[in-house]
């Protein structure tokens, strides 16, 4: 195995911000990995994804820490090589863009296009973005405006538009909270896929513990900008856990059918009384 | 919708077709129609007519439409707003605050060659631009869309204010004069301003071509652009610059020349796609042979007086936009 992605001591304080968004985060991520990123809103998961993907996605905003990705100082990366080794996938975007499902698969070719005049797309590419369409279910509809496009296939024309860009290190806040379960499934057998067969690393945002459980190979919590919990799901989602974390009561089980903790939340739980 | 993928090349030629046409065809009609034969033939004064007025002017034609069309799409695309035109971060107000003090002052005579009212102009387009940039990066280091946009027609407003105080101070033949800049027009003599505002056209629209794939990936948001390795802030600051320039270099002769920014975008979107390789092209070709046709009519219809051009690129081009946005509807 092979390590494509460590975080050292990375701290970040938005621009204006009384509270750090991170705090002192220390996380390293190998080939073959899909870590599931947990953590209630506001706990610093989207802005770990973009501390990564690089400094003009936090509007240049000092960060202290060190990021390597695939045994590279990210700082002194060029933006190109970074957008070859790591893509990543935003909550939402705003909008559709102007363009037909296949243009926007095509768009994950840039940092693997000729610097030539008019960017020429690249030899491999057309096979690459056919495939990446096929994988995401969607090839039919490639000459299809985005516009046109329900929630669901939009993010999957996005998706399609991030494996084309043959990342070895996926980024992704969120991919599944738009779909239905039938695609939520089929996008996780995608990653699963990446990750069993291509030795690539993911590291997903999510708020499914469900999904979160059953998919991820290993879950890393995120509490108020700190890592409170890393490790395999059933270690990581103890009732305990989520109520440091989630403020819920939940119990945890185990179904037959289910490899891997179930978790059934019951209440939120009563408020501590500040002290 | 079709499910085939639609066929640019077509558009393409058409676009080129419809500009070849005009360049040949427009400088033959105005008050005086003149003969092809004689122009070839050295007839005069049709000769005379056709090499130092009509030529020079279809050409200034040319150079404007499609300077304004070029600029229309990077502003479309850098403001991700389909109403943003060259015009939507005050340019053209400053422009035409440079040009208004020039004339309540009176002033003539010539700066290296150029005439102050087309230097002021130019000037005060720039500065405008430099002033809105200064602005957003004073509100932090990310160029902020909203914060743009806001700044740019704050902006606006305020020079307009100054217009207008200006205009007010101003005897009646000024103000005649004012209010005739601001309207936009092409009148012009010789090859003086194609010369001067020509090479910096060309200078940015080159820029602009170059970076046709960033501009796709700027449609798609910073966050995406920038994990894909477009340097996101630098790219804008020079894509917003050598939009203006372009836009600044033609507003400086022409006044401000309105909806031909809008329209043209948007038509050939519709034709070729959003892919900037394509729509560039098609709007740089589209937007001077629009404008080539609109002054066209503009010194035939009321002949030998004329229309502003600027009041008949919105006559014409309004119905045609909208013939364009109904047919796919």
């Amino acid at each position: 195995m092979t390590t494509h992605l460590t975080l050292h001591q990375l701290s970040f304080t938005y621009p204006r911000q009384p509270r750090s968004a991170l705090d002192d985060v220390s996380l390293t991520v190998q080939g073959g990995e899909l870590v599931g990123l947990l953590g209630p809103n506001g706990s610093g998961k989207s802005t770990l994804l973009k501390l990564v993907v690089g400094p003009e996605a936090l509007g240049h905003a000092a960060s202290s820490g060190q990021i390597t990705i695939h045994g590279q100082d990210a700082r002194a990366a060029s933006p190109r090589w970074r957008a070859r080794q790591l893509a990543y996938l935003p909550q939402q975007l705003l909008g559709a863009p102007p363009f037909t499902v296949e243009e926007l698969a095509r768009l994950g070719r840039y940092p693997h296009r000729s610097r030539s005049l008019w960017g020429e797309p690249d030899a491999a590419g057309d096979a690459v973005v056919e495939d990446a369409m096929r994988r995401c279910d969607v090839w039919p509809m490639r000459h299809r405006p985005c516009a046109e496009l329900s929630g669901g296939e939009r993010q999957r024309a996005l998706l399609a538009s991030v494996l084309a860009q043959q990342p070895r290190t996926l980024l992704l806040d969120e991919p599944t909270s738009a779909l239905d379960l039938r695609y939520a499934l089929q996008i996780h057998a995608i990653l699963g896929e990446l990750v069993a067969d291509q030795q690539a690393a993911v590291l997903m945002a999510s708020h499914d513990l469900h999904m979160a459980a059953r998919f991820c190979t290993r879950l890393v919590v995120l509490h108020e900008g700190r890592l409170v919990a890393d490790g395999s799901p059933d270690d990581v989602l103890t009732p305990a856990l989520l109520q440091q974390v989630y403020g819920i009561e939940a119990d945890v089980v185990r179904h037959p059918k289910w490899p891997g903790p179930w978790v059934l939340p019951q209440r939120p739980s009563p408020r501590e009384e500040p002290s | 919708m079709s499910e085939r993928p639609r066929s640019t090349a077509l558009a393409h030629a058409g676009a080129l077709a419809c500009f070849i046409a005009a360049l040949a065809l427009t400088p033959l009609v105005g008050a005086v129609s003149l003969a092809p034969g004689d122009v070839m033939e050295g007839v005069e004064p049709t000769s005379r007519i056709f090499w130092t007025l009509r030529l020079p002017r279809v050409l200034l034609a040319a150079l404007v439409g499609g300077a304004l069309a070029v600029a229309g799409v990077v502003f479309q695309a850098l403001l991700r707003n389909d109403l943003a035109t060259p015009f939507t971060l005050g340019v053209a107000s400053g422009a035409s605050l440079g040009a208004v003090v020039v004339i309540h002052l009176g002033l003539g005579g010539a700066i290296l060659g150029i005439s102050p009212l087309p230097l002021a102009a130019f000037i005060g387009a720039l500065a405008v631009l430099a002033l809105v940039l200064g602005m957003v990066r004073a509100r932090g280091p990310r160029l902020d869309t909203a914060t743009l946009l806001l700044a740019g027609v704050t902006l606006s407003f305020l020079c307009s204010a100054v217009i207008l105080l200006v205009q007010y101070l101003s005897d009646f033949t000024d103000t005649n004069r004012m209010v005739r800049w601001m309207m936009g027009g092409l009148d012009t003599v010789g090859y003086g301003p194609l010369l001067q505002a020509g090479p910096l056209v060309a200078l940015g629209a080159l820029w602009v071509f170059t970076q046709a794939a960033v501009l796709d990936q700027l449609l798609t948001g910073d966050l995406l652009a920038a994990s894909r390795g477009v340097e996101v802030r630098s790219a804008r600051v020079t894509l917003l610059t050598a939009a203006s320039l372009m836009t600044a270099a033609v507003l400086a002769f022409t006044g401000p020349i309105g909806f031909v920014g809008l329209i043209v975008p948007h038509a050939m979107r519709r034709l070729v796609g959003a892919r900037h390789r394509e729509l560039l092209p098609a709007s740089l070709l589209g937007g001077a042979a629009l404008m080539m046709v609109c002054d066209a009519v503009a010194r035939t219809v009321i002949a030998p007086a004329e229309i502003p051009v600027g009041v008949l690129t919105a006559l014409i081009g309004a119905p045609f936009f909208l013939a364009i946005l109904l047919r796919k509807a």
